[in-house]
């Protein structure tokens, strides 16, 4: 379990935070302002990811004919949760375009509510699918 | 606009809400032991016919 976890947890949100780490990093090294709106789109981009990852296992995982309510039900909120993320990069893209007027502090707690959703929800897909592929080896 | 994002933002945490509770139901009433059954069964097919298709090879080759 422990395992398969700390392997997710590196090559799916370890490798994909590096570049928002170097920024603050340098961001520290020059004293500048670290502002939330400059990372919203990796952070989007980010959950987008995650929910992929975890769909793409369970998407094997119903490959193999292992097919059930659960699985559909997480597979369905995976997509719905990436939807939601790229609904957010559009909205502050179109936004932008278009000069609408978006309060940002909104946005902001949406995207964070959408990164959290989407790595809430893959700990445990990646605990639920464990359970199951545990259980085999 | 902003209507519409508060309104994602509700959806957002009530459906996660709501699917976090289902699958820590589903954790603790073990609901994963049917797909485990599932999953062993294919993986028992799927070692059956790779024992058939070698033992079609190997008859093959004495044939030849």
């Amino acid at each position: 379990m422990a395992e398969r976890l700390i392997k997710w947890f590196t090559f799916s949100v370890g490798l994909m935070i590096l570049p928002i780490i170097l920024s603050l990093i340098f961001h520290e090294t020059f004293k500048i302002d670290v502002n939330f709106n400059c990372y919203s789109s990796e952070l989007l981009f980010i959950a987008v990811t995650l929910s992929a990852t975890s769909i793409g296992d369970t998407y094997s995982l119903i490959q193999k004919g292992v097919k059930g309510i659960h699985l559909t039900i997480i597979l369905g909120f995976l997509v719905f949760i990436s939807l939601i993320c790229i609904a957010t990069y559009e909205i502050i893209d179109i936004g932008n375009a278009l000069s609408i007027s978006i309060n940002t502090t909104m946005i902001n707690i949406l995207t964070f509510i959408g990164l959290f959703s989407s790595l809430t929800i893959g700990v445990l897909c990646q605990v639920f699918l464990e359970k199951i592929e545990g259980g085999n080896s | 606009m902003n209507t519409m994002i508060f309104i994602l933002i509700l959806v957002t945490v009530i459906s996660t809400i709501s699917i976090v509770v289902f699958i820590l139901l589903s954790i603790k009433n073990k609901s994963y032991l049917s797909y485990q059954q599932k999953l062993i069964a294919f993986e028992e097919r799927k070692k059956r016919i790779e024992n058939e298709i070698e033992k079609e090879r190997k008859g093959f080759r004495n044939d030849s």
